[in-house]
């Protein structure tokens, strides 16, 4: 397995989906490559980086309310499927 | 109820017009509700500020309420429904139509061997950074992506949804997310790399 083969496995497992990722041989490639390794730990610190900037909204109490607020006066309103796509 | 099972969701109203049944109504509320603080935390990201946020789940949830009756919970659940809804009802407030994946958008996996030396610039060793202020830079990158490479980017990173889930959700190939990450990922790094560079970060050992 070459490097380009590997990117593309690097992303697969950066992005939790291990499906049809051969692990053992792209184990192995990552033990003897620092260059895909330091890539796969680079996406993964991206990506922790970005859940940690904006991970930690929540929703204000006001518009929690305003959410449930809505679903109740929706409630007996009419059904518009076509507006949902 | 079993997966792509639709809901048991309307009645007729003294209009005679559709609208949902009482046990609907109900399921709505058990399964949409409990994702507000995930919707939220996209619309966040996603919004200019604050209030175009509230305005974007408040939209959301109505028309997520509206076409309940026709939702199917499938193998992913209520979430990736709501996030589609969530998406659209950004692409409305913007003012524009979901781009077409078009064929220049998809993949080229030379892109990923371009990576890998791109991905070696990306600065690292950061001293002294005051992260506040690196939080908000990288706030400000993210929010001048296109909006197509935003929503991957964030889905990604946030939601923590795999690629095909991103595809699914955004109704295009796997080839095409994995381009606008690419995409988002190299030009969110180059944002970065810069503002280390100005502020005589240590960039030596990438560079």
């Amino acid at each position: 397995m070459n490097c380009a083969e590997v990117a593309r496995c690097v992303d697969a497992l950066a992005s939790e989906q291990h499906g049809g990722v051969d692990i053992p041989v792209v184990l192995e490639h990552l033990s003897g490559c620092s260059r895909c390794a330091g890539r796969l730990a680079r996406l993964t610190s991206l990506r922790e980086v970005l859940a940690r900037v904006y991970g930690d909204a929540r929703t204000p109490s006001h518009l929690r309310d305003r959410v449930q607020s809505l679903v109740e006066e929706q409630k007996g309103g009419v059904l518009d499927s076509r507006e949902v796509s | 109820m079993l997966n792509g099972e639709k809901n048991p969701s309307t009645t007729v109203d003294r209009a005679g017009a559709p609208c949902l049944s009482p046990v609907a109504r109900a399921r709505f509320e058990a399964v949409a509700l409990p994702h507000l603080d995930s919707i939220y935390r996209m619309a966040r990201a996603l919004g200019s500020d604050a209030v175009e946020a509230d305005d974007l789940v408040q939209e959301t949830y109505a028309r997520a309420y509206r076409g309940f009756g026709r939702f199917e919970l499938r193998e992913y659940g209520a979430k990736p429904w709501l996030l589609r809804i969530l998406q659209n009802v950004f692409y409305t407030f913007k003012g524009r139509q979901r781009r077409e994946p078009v064929l220049l958008e998809d993949v080229d996996f030379d892109h990923f061997v371009d990576e890998l030396s791109w991905a070696e610039k990306i600065p690292i060793s950061v001293g002294s950074l005051n992260w506040d202020h690196f939080d908000e830079e990288l706030k400000s990158a993210v929010g001048r992506l296109q909006p197509e490479y935003r929503i991957a980017l964030l889905l990604w990173s946030i939601e923590g949804l795999s690629y095909r889930e991103i595809a699914e959700l955004c109704e295009c190939a796997l080839g095409t997310v994995m381009s606008r990450l690419y995409r988002a990922r190299r030009t969110v790094g180059r944002h970065l790399r810069e503002y280390a560079r100005e502020r005589k970060l240590s960039t030596a050992r990438f560079d």
